[in-house]
């Protein structure tokens, strides 16, 4: 057994080097019982901080070195002794050189000690004879001491206690496996599944699945709440040998890594790339949601790992996939090949600080040092460059960044950096609005980018962000209507990003609106709230000679003073300044119905008395293909209140009941909108229409 | 497990009794609530005796013990000693010693292996004590302190010392005994932990008045109330496995 612990020490030994993560390098091992060793492994660097507290205390490492150094410095005065008229010939200078290095192989290593203290005091027991052993018992009592007194300091009886919270409740990671539709269906699946013992159930959620499967460790799978494809097991489940596996019919892709494809879905027949491909699970996804139709030129610059996707791709059936050995920035995008280049994946190496089995955590607490910045700073600036290198392709639609990284600096600020340097051109999308989980708050609209985390989600860590190209960029605006774009683009400034909304159906809505809001403003007005706007309200309606755009203003910045983001003021003035009300009831609409590409976005507005709708802005570009898909996204939306909304409502005492507040901010793609309708029957009927 | 007693309104509970890991002699008392109290956690595994030494009940002080024998000063009767010796299982030897320091349970601490012992023990009382309950002895004071049994209490699954032993005499008697020592208190603070807590491998006893730290301490470094500790190790390695390879 002394084996299982030299090994696990030098697995353990590279681990700290990041030369690799504890599953490699145990799968890696010579050692036999691999799943021993890993969990030797893993378990040792859970108590790390622990067993390093009670060297410290017992001066192990100390002790035995002296000890070692007394033995061989003896030694080396004996042989000296012996010798000493050869050596004074300088016969036999070289053979003492080799009893010094023997003797620095019995000393007892850190990583050594680490594995043999872990299993003495945590584990089963030394299992092994010899030196190793000896070390040990030699000071057994004063290590169970010395665990004694650290539990009886951290007030615990169990040993597991000792442990951090975060190790110890640590979130499971259930075994996700995603059905490769190119090969087969999803009833397919679930439909061998069952014949081979397992059995459906019906939660959808993956937490209370987890918490009700935890105690019957049944053969239970679920399909997963956000990607359709995905079916969830419990944690440890294992299906590596499993015959679906093996003919590739389903994939173990944790969700996590489903997600960014699943974001940018693109459509059958569309071109797409994937930035840094390899081991092609994200890519085999792509290929699976265009269902094997279309392009995706795949590249990578690591040679093996492109081999191992190659493998992957043939296994899973995909044909659609270019791959190329190069790196994504070696990529010309004025290349012909890739004109028609619409989706772009990009999905860097990061430092895979939310991968859970990488135990990073473990590994790197003390390490909060200026190396890990600079690593962090040279893994963002990479991230940034193949970013940017993604946004500069010309005819480039939707761009997705992602990360298996917890890191701020390789997520929310490379996604900041990259949308200041595009913010002509490109803009954040609020991606699958149903997850709750966000991007942190470090700019605005961070909360448009999602992050996923083993404590909340189940899943690894990991940062998805959705870029669009402006609908101004874009060549299906073009063919909107000429009046009310060239009416944006004046008002357009570079961090107007949404208002692409033809300012006629604003103001359409606007009017049926008008009466409850004017009752409103009057009570803004007297209360003399929001004095900073007040000014700014005045000024404007002095420019202003109709009553009903002064209520339609005075709506803007009443949103404004609330928190709202100040860009969408502006689109309703424009609104009211350009178009006459009568005809726009019937000519505005028009631009709304053409059969583009859509993706909306469209806030609205009411009183919590009336129920007032005004939509402000939205942005349409209608495809036939698209309808499916757009009418999951809407019914994904949390309509009654989204988180922006509660914000809204913890500030507005409770007698004011009609200060005009936010009902709802969701983006929806539609393929019917009749505004109309949608604004006379009010809120609902904007909803079902969608 | 640890249990909190109280012996006619003393807190000194390890001097009216003594408890090994086969057998408990309480002292004689007034009421019967201290028998009672171990009596209701013993019965079902070792006897639980009363007795007197010298017809005195601070018999945790005046006699010495393990599960391999008991050892009485001079000055007990011959009928205590035959109602003693009627009372214990058959393994369990007995003999009575001639020793100037009679008191014997303050000058000697031991569990089933080790014995420490006052520095001026009678070399003869020291091979008695070998022989009769198999232990290799120790000449060692705690904390500067040569009452050694009343400032320890040991067991072989751990040690409670006085509060003011060092680290490097704990280490020192920890490598003695083999077991691990933390230096504490028992009954608010009382620092002759021996004589305010009786222990064997599985429960303690203490006064009154021990307040729930010190009762944490003392099963902490007692291990009490731990259940097996190689079956959980054993069955947490299987949940471990399933956990982390998957």
């Amino acid at each position: 057994m002394a084996t299982l612990y030299s090994s696990a020490a030098s697995v353990i030994e590279k681990v700290i080097k990041k030369r690799g993560t504890p599953k490699s390098l145990a799968i890696a091992s010579h050692f036999p019982q691999k799943k021993k060793l890993y969990a030797l492994v893993c378990e040792t660097l859970k108590y790390k901080t622990i067993i390093e507290e009670i060297f410290e205390q017992t001066q192990l490492l100390k002790l035995e070195k002296k000890h070692i150094q007394g033995l061989s410095d003896q030694f080396y005065s004996l042989c000296s002794m012996i010798y000493a008229p050869f050596l004074a010939r300088g016969e036999l200078s070289g053979c003492l050189g080799n009893q010094d290095v023997r003797c620095k192989q019995w000393k007892l290593r850190y990583n050594h000690a680490l594995v043999l203290v872990y299993d003495f005091l945590f584990g089963q027991g030394i299992q092994c004879g010899g030196e190793l052993k000896q070390y040990i018992t030699k000071h057994k009592s004063a290590l169970q001491s010395s665990l004694v007194r650290l539990k009886i300091k951290a007030k615990v009886h169990k040993n597991e206690d000792l442990l951090p919270k975060e190790i110890l409740h640590k979130g499971l990671i259930p075994r996700f496996a995603r059905v490769n539709t190119i090969k087969t269906s999803k009833e397919n699946v679930i439909q061998q599944l069952k014949e081979n013992g397992f059995e459906q159930v019906d939660v959808t959620n993956v937490a209370s699945f987890l918490s009700q499967s935890k105690a019957s460790h049944t053969k239970e799978f679920i399909s997963d709440e956000h990607i359709p494809d995905l079916l969830v097991f419990p944690p440890g489940t294992d299906l590596h040998d499993h015959p679906l596996y093996v003919s590739g019919e389903i994939l173990l892709q944790d969700k996590a890594s489903c997600l960014p494809a699943h974001i940018l879905l693109p459509p059958p027949g569309s071109h797409v790339i994937d930035a840094c491909a390899a081991p092609g699970n994200k890519t085999s996804h792509l290929a699976s949601i265009m269902s094997n139709q279309g392009k995706i030129f795949a590249f990578d610059s690591d040679k093996k790992r492109l081999a191992v996707m190659q493998k992957l791709m043939k296994k899973a059936g995909v044909d659609c996939v270019t791959t190329r050995n190069c790196s994504f920035l070696e990529v010309n995008p004025s290349d012909e090949r890739y004109s028609n280049v619409e989706y772009i994946l990009v999905d860097p190496s990061c430092s895979g600080s939310g991968i859970a089995s990488r135990m990073d955590k473990f590994v790197d607490e003390e390490q909060e040092t200026d190396a890990k910045k600079q690593r962090l700073e040279s893994l963002a600036k990479f991230q940034s460059s193949i970013l940017n290198h993604g946004l500069s392709f010309p005819s480039v639609k939707r761009v997705v960044y992602s990360t298996c990284s917890i890191h701020q600096e390789e997520n929310e600020d490379v996604v900041e950096a990259a949308l200041k340097a595009n913010n002509d051109r490109f803009t954040l999308e609020h991606c699958l609005p149903s997850w709750t989980h966000r991007g942190e708050d470090v700019f605005q609209g961070a909360e448009k980018c999602i992050r996923a985390s083993p404590d909340e989600d189940n899943t690894n860590g990991f940062f998805v962000a959705l870029f669009a190209r402006k609908a101004s960029e874009s060549g299906n605006t073009e063919k909107l209507h000429k009046d009310s774009r060239k009416g944006r683009k004046r008002n357009l400034n570079s961090e107007d990003e949404e208002i692409n909304i033809p300012a006629a159906t604003l103001d359409q809505e606007m009017n049926k609106a008008q009466l409850p809001l004017n009752k409103e403003n009057e009570k803004f007005e007297s209360n003399g709230e929001h004095l900073p706007s007040q000014k700014k309200r005045r000024k404007k309606n002095k420019k202003s000679k109709e009553s009903k755009s002064q209520e339609l203003q005075s709506v803007g910045t009443n949103v404004e003073a609330t928190g709202f983001p100040a860009k969408n003021q502006r689109p309703v003035q424009q609104g009211n300044e350009d178009s006459s009300i009568g005809s726009n009831i019937e000519d505005e609409p028009q631009p709304l119905m053409v059969p583009t590409h859509v993706q909306y976005s469209c806030f609205i507005f009411g009183t919590r008395a009336f129920r007032v709708i005004v939509v402000v802005m939205c942005r349409f570009h209608l495809n036939d293909s698209d309808a499916v898909r757009s009418s999951a996204v809407v019914k994904d939306t949390d309509y009654g209140r989204p988180h922006e909304v509660q914000r809204e409502e913890e500030k507005a005492p409770v007698g004011e009941v009609d200060k005009p507040f936010l009902v709802a901010i969701g983006r929806m793609k539609a393929t019917v909108y009749n505004p109309t309708e949608a604004v006379s029957s009010k809120d609902k009927a904007i909803y079902g229409d969608c | 497990m640890a249990v909190r007693v109280q012996f006619e309104n003393s807190n000194e509970v390890g001097v009216f009794s003594k408890l090994t890991n086969a057998y408990c002699l309480v002292g004689i008392g007034a009421s019967e609530n201290f028998y009672s109290a171990f009596e209701g956690e013993l019965a079902d595994v070792i006897p639980v005796v009363h007795a007197s030494v010298a017809g005195c009940r601070i018999i945790g002080r005046l006699c010495v013990g393990n599960r391999h024998g008991l050892i009485v000063p001079s000055t007990t009767t011959d009928q205590e000693l035959q109602h003693i010796r009627n009372s214990l299982p058959d393994s369990v030897k007995m003999q009575r010693v001639e020793e100037r320091l009679s008191a014997l349970g303050n000058v000697v601490a031991c569990n089933d292996y080790v014995a420490l012992v006052h520095p001026d023990l009678d070399r003869e009382t020291e091979e008695i004590l070998a022989d009769v309950l198999k232990v290799e002895v120790f000449h060692q004071t705690v904390a500067g302190n040569v009452l050694v049994g009343t400032n320890c209490a040991l067991s072989n699954r751990g040690g409670l010392l006085h509060p003011r032993t060092s680290i490097e005499d704990q280490d020192e008697l920890s490598s003695l005994l083999q077991v691990p020592l933390v230096a504490g208190t028992v009954n608010r603070g009382s620092d002759v932990v021996g004589a305010g807590m009786v222990v064997n491998d599985w429960i303690a006893f203490c006064g009154l008045d021990t307040t729930s730290t010190e009762l944490s301490v003392i099963e902490s470094v007692f291990k009490l109330g731990e259940g097996q500790p190689s079956a959980i190790a054993t069955t947490m390695r299987s949940t471990l496995f399933e956990r982390y390879f998957k």
